[in-house]
C-alpha cells in the first residue's frame, strides 16, 4: 500500500532545478532511505514533503505530491495541519527556548487537546518511544538547552511523536551523535514503524542498511535506482 | 594602554556625579527628604522647592510615551525582521536611522505646529499637555526601539523558527510564542534606551508641554518635567535655587539609575531561560 | 618709486587708522526682549563702520546682567530694573521704553481689563472667562514667561504687587497652573491659536495676529507709553561694567553714541519703541 506518491516532481530554486522528473511511490509501515552524495537534493526532497520548501520565496514546482491518495498542494490544505500529520526532524536538533516538558507538550497546546490531565501522559509516552525518559524522567522541567547534542535530537523526536503523526521526515539525524545514542534512535524508529511510514535521508550507507527495508539513491536531483529488500 | 582610557571615562563619569550631588544634597538635607519629593509647591522665590509635581510630569509623560512607543516599535521590528520584501527593508532601514538623527529640537518645533494645536482643536484643553509629549517622545523613542529590537530579532538562530514551524505552528504563532521571548533581552534594551531618552528629553518638552508647576489633572493639562524644570531656571537661578536645581539632577540620576537597573534584572531573566 | 612708495604710505596709513581702534569685535548679551532691537541696530551700526563686528546673543536680562560683571560680555541688555546689589557695580543707560502687553485671540470677546482683574485672573482667584465679561464655562489658559524673564518681572512688579487698605504691599504670587514659555514669540504664537488664552508680551512684538487689551481703560498704543498714560512700561537698559575703561574701546562708545544718535532713535521707533536717553554713571 502507497502511503506517499510522488508524480514527476520537480523542483525549482528560482532558475535552478534541483529535483528532476522525481517518481516514487513510498509504502506505509515501512523505513525508507532515500540516499545520495551532498547537494543531490535528498534534504529538499523531504522538505517537499511536509512543504517546507514553501518557506523559500523563490521556490517553484510542477508535477505532484499525494499522501494517502490526497496531494499535499491542493489549494485547500492547511499547511500547518500537514506538517503535524507529516513530522520532521532536522539534521541539527531545534530545541525552543523552554524546559524539556514544555518543548515536548508544545504542539499538544498548539491543539488545545482537550482534557490538559492527558499532556504528561502523553509526553511520557512520546519520550519513551524516542528512547529519552529514563534520562530526563528526573529534570522535565530544566531548559531544553541543558541537554547533550544526542538527547537534544531524541527530545525533537519526542516532540514531533506527542502530535502522532503519520509520517515521520529524518534528515541526517544522527551526523554528530555518538554510537550509542544513534543505536538509541535507530532503535526507536524500527519499533515505531509499525504506527507510521519512516522516510529517512541516512547519513551513510550503514545506516540504510540497519534500518531501512527500501533504499532510493539520488543523484543531482533524479533518482537513479531504487532497491527493496536491501543488503548489502 | 586601554586600562587608561577605561579609567578615564569612568573618572569623568564620576566627576559628573560627584558635582551635582556634592551641589544638590545640602539642599535636600535642608528642605527635608519628604518635602522636597513629595512637596507640589515649586515657588523659589518663597523658598519653597517641592518638586513632586515634576516628577509626576515626568513619569506620566515617559510612561504615556511608553504607550506609544514600545508596542509601535516592537510590531514594526517584527515587521521588518520577519514579513517585509527585501526592498521595503532596504528603504525603511535608513528611513528609521534618519529619524533617530533628527535633532530634538526639530522635533519640538514640530509638535508646536501640528500636535498642539490638533490637541487643542479636538480634544480640548491648550493643546500644551501630557498628550502632546507622549505622541512627541514616542515618535522619538522608535528609531532606538525598532532598530535594537530588529537586530535582536534577526540574529536569532534559526534553529528555533524551523524547530517551531516543523511541528506545524503558523508563522504568528512562531513569533509571538517563540521568538520574542527569545530575543527578549535585546528588545528590553532597546525599550530601556528609548525610555532614557524620554526620561533625558530637554528642549522638545519644554516647547510642547506648557511648563506649568501644578500637578496635572488629566492627560490634557500642561506639566513640568524635572528636565525642563533644569533648563528653564539653571541659566538664572543663583544660590539656594541653584542647590535645588542641582537637587532636581540628582532625582533624574536616581529615576535612570533605577530604569538600567530594571533593565538588568529583566534581561537576566531572560536568558536563564536560554 | 611712486607706486611703491604711495603704496607703502597706503598701508601704513591704514594700519594707523586701524591701530587706534582698541577693539574690532563687541559681545552684546542678555534680555530676550531687547535683543531684537539691539540685533537691528547693531547691522546698520555694522554697515557703517564695516570693520567691526558686534556679537548679539540672548540668555535672559538676568544672565546678561552677569555676563557684564564677569566680564564675558561687553555691553548687557535688560529689560528690568536692576536690583541693588547689581546697581552698585554697575553703570547703566535707558534706551527705550517698551510697552507690556496684554494679549489676548483674535476674536476673544474680551477687550479690556482692570489691573484689580488681571492680578485676580494671574493669581488664580478668578478662574472663569464670565467672571470679567467673557463667555461663561471657560476656563483660563494663563501663559506667563519663565522665571527669570526681565518681561516677567516687571509683570510681577507693576501687577501682582499692590499696596492694600492698611498700606502693607502684598506680593502674590502667578498660579501655578499657569503655563510657562521661554520667549514673547513664543506666548505671542500660543495666545493667537487658542480662544481662552491670555498672555503678555512686549508692544513691539504686538501686531495684527493677537488683541492687545485696554489696561483700566487706556489702549497699549506707542502714543500712550509715550504721553505716560498708559502705565505698564518697562525701560530697557545697555548696562555696562565701569571697570572696563571705555575711553580706550572706541568701538564700545562709538556704539553706544550711535544708539542715542537719531539713526539709532529711528530705528527704534519704527519698531514701536519709545526711545528715551538717560544715562546713569557712577
Amino acid at each position: 500500500m502507497n502511503k506517499i506518491e510522488i508524480k514527476d516532481f520537480n523542483f525549482f530554486y528560482g532558475k535552478n532545478r534541483v529535483i528532476r522528473n522525481f517518481n516514487l511511490n513510498i509504502e506505509a509501515n515501512k523505513i525508507t532511505s532515500i540516499f545520495g552524495p551532498a547537494n543531490s537534493g535528498t534534504t529538499t526532497l523531504l522538505c517537499c514533503l511536509n512543504r517546507f520548501c514553501d518557506l523559500n520565496n523563490e521556490a517553484r514546482y510542477s508535477g505532484d505530491i499525494l499522501i494517502d491518495g490526497k496531494s499535499i498542494f491542493a489549494p485547500k490544505v492547511s499547511v500547518t495541519a500537514l506538517r503535524r500529520r507529516v513530522g520532521m526532524v532536522f539534521e541539527v536538533p531545534t530545541p525552543l527556548p523552554m524546559s524539556i516538558f514544555d518543548n515536548v507538550s508544545y504542539g499538544l497546546r498548539l491543539l488545545h487537546v482537550k482534557r490538559k490531565q492527558r499532556i504528561p501522559e502523553i509526553v511520557e509516552m512520546s519520550l519513551r518511544q524516542a528512547a529519552l525518559w529514563d534520562e530526563v524522567k528526573n529534570r522535565l522541567n530544566f531548559p531544553a538547552a541543558s541537554l547533550s547534542g544526542g538527547q537534544q535530537q531524541r527530545m525533537c523526536i519526542a516532540r514531533i511523536l506527542a502530535l502522532e503523526p503519520d509520517v515521520l521526515l529524518i534528515d541526517r539525524a544522527c551526523s554528530g551523535l555518538d554510537p550509542i545514542s544513534t543505536a538509541k534512535i535507530e532503535g526507536s524508529l524500527m519499533r515505531l514503524k509499525k504506527q507510521m511510514t519512516i522516510v529517512i535521508s541516512p547519513h551513510n550507507i550503514q545506516q540504510a542498511n540497519r534500518i531501512s527495508e527500501c533504499v532510493v539513491f539520488m543523484q543531482k536531483g533524479e533518482w537513479v535506482e531504487k532497491i527493496t529488500d536491501f543488503r548489502i | 594602554m586601554f586600562l587608561i582610557f577605561a579609567l578615564t571615562s569612568i573618572s569623568v563619569l564620576a566627576v559628573i556625579t560627584g558635582f551635582i550631588f556634592m551641589q544638590g544634597f545640602p539642599l535636600i538635607a535642608d528642605v527635608g527628604l519628604r518635602d522636597f519629593l513629595f512637596g507640589t509647591t515649586w515657588e523659589p522665590t518663597r523658598g519653597q522647592f517641592g518638586i513632586g509635581a515634576m516628577i509626576a510630569g515626568s513619569l506620566a509623560v515617559t510612561f504615556g510615551a511608553a504607550l506609544i512607543g514600545i508596542p509601535v516599535g516592537i510590531c514594526c521590528s517584527i515587521f521588518m525582521a520577519e514579513f517585509a520584501p527585501g526592498i521595503v527593508r532596504k528603504i525603511f532601514r535608513p528611513a528609521i536611522q534618519l529619524l533617530a538623527g533628527i535633532p530634538s529640537v526639530v522635533y519640538g518645533f514640530w509638535g508646536i505646529m501640528f500636535v498642539v494645536p490638533f490637541i487643542r482643536n479636538y480634544f480640548g484643553g491648550p493643546g500644551l499637555s501630557i498628550l502632546a509629549g507622549s505622541i512627541v517622545l514616542g515618535i522619538m523613542m522608535l528609531p532606538t526601539i525598532i532598530s535594537i529590537s530588529e537586530v535582536a530579532i534577526v540574529s536569532l538562530s534559526h534553529t528555533y523558527k524551523e524547530g517551531a514551524l516543523a511541528l506545524g505552528m503558523t508563522h504568528w504563532q512562531t513569533i509571538l510564542a517563540v521568538q520574542l521571548p527569545a530575543a527578549k533581552s535585546g528588545i528590553v534594551a532597546g525599550v530601556i534606551l528609548g525610555l532614557g531618552r524620554a526620561l533625558g528629553e530637554t528642549m522638545a518638552v519644554i516647547m510642547i508641554l506648557g511648563n506649568a508647576t501644578a500637578l496635572p489633572e488629566s492627560i490634557l493639562s500642561p506639566v513640568r518635567t524635572l528636565t525642563a524644570n533644569i533648563g528653564l531656571e539653571m541659566g538664572y537661578a543663583t544660590g539656594v535655587h541653584r542647590q535645588a536645581l542641582f537637587a532636581t539632577g540628582i532625582v533624574l540620576f536616581i529615576i535612570i539609575m533605577l530604569l538600567n537597573i530594571i533593565a538588568q534584572h529583566l534581561t537576566n531573566r531572560g536568558d536563564m531561560i536560554e | 618709486m611712486i607706486i611703491v612708495s604711495s603704496a607703502v604710505f597706503f598701508t601704513l596709513s591704514v594700519d594707523g587708522n586701524n591701530s587706534k581702534i582698541a577693539k574690532t569685535r563687541i559681545t552684546i548679551a542678555g534680555s530676550t526682549s531687547v535683543q531684537p532691537y539691539i540685533g537691528l541696530i547693531s547691522e546698520e551700526y555694522e554697515k557703517k563702520f564695516m570693520s567691526v563686528t558686534v556679537n548679539v546673543q540672548g540668555g535672559g536680562s538676568s544672565n546678561g546682567i552677569k555676563a557684564v560683571i564677569d566680564g564675558t560680555a561687553d555691553i548687557g541688555m535688560s529689560s528690568r530694573a536692576l536690583k541693588p546689589d547689581e546697581a552698585e557695580k554697575l553703570d547703566y543707560i535707558v534706551i527705550a521704553r517698551d510697552g507690556l502687553v496684554l494679549i489676548t485671540h483674535k476674536d476673544n470677546p474680551v477687550d479690556r481689563l482692570s489691573i484689580e482683574q488681571v492680578r485676580g485672573i494671574y493669581s488664580g482667584k478668578i478662574t472663569d472667562w464670565g467672571e470679567v465679561g467673557g463667555e461663561s464655562g471657560r476656563a483660563f489658559h494663563l501663559f506667563t514667561r519663565e522665571a527669570g524673564s526681565g518681561t516677567r518681572m516687571v509683570f510681577e512688579e507693576e501687577i501682582m504687587t499692590f499696596t492694600n487698605e492698611e498700606g502693607e504691599e502684598i506680593v502674590l504670587t502667578i498660579t501655578a497652573e499657569s503655563m510657562v514659555l521661554n520667549s514673547n514669540g513664543a506666548i505671542k504664537a500660543m495666545v493667537s491659536g487658542d480662544l481662552n488664552a491670555l498672555g503678555f508680551i512686549s508692544l513691539g512684538m504686538v501686531d495684527d495676529t493677537v488683541r492687545g487689551l485696554q489696561l483700566d481703560g487706556v489702549a497699549p498704543t506707542l502714543e500712550n507709553v509715550n504721553k505716560g498714560v498708559y502705565r505698564l512700561y518697562r525701560e530697557f537698559l545697555l548696562v555696562l561694567n565701569p571697570q572696563i575703561s571705555y575711553s580706550d574701546s572706541n568701538a564700545i562708545n562709538d556704539f553706544i553714541n550711535f544708539i542715542l544718535s537719531e539713526d539709532g532713535r529711528e530705528i527704534l521707533v519704527n519698531e514701536s519703541l519709545v526711545p528715551v536717553a538717560a544715562v546713569h554713571c557712577h
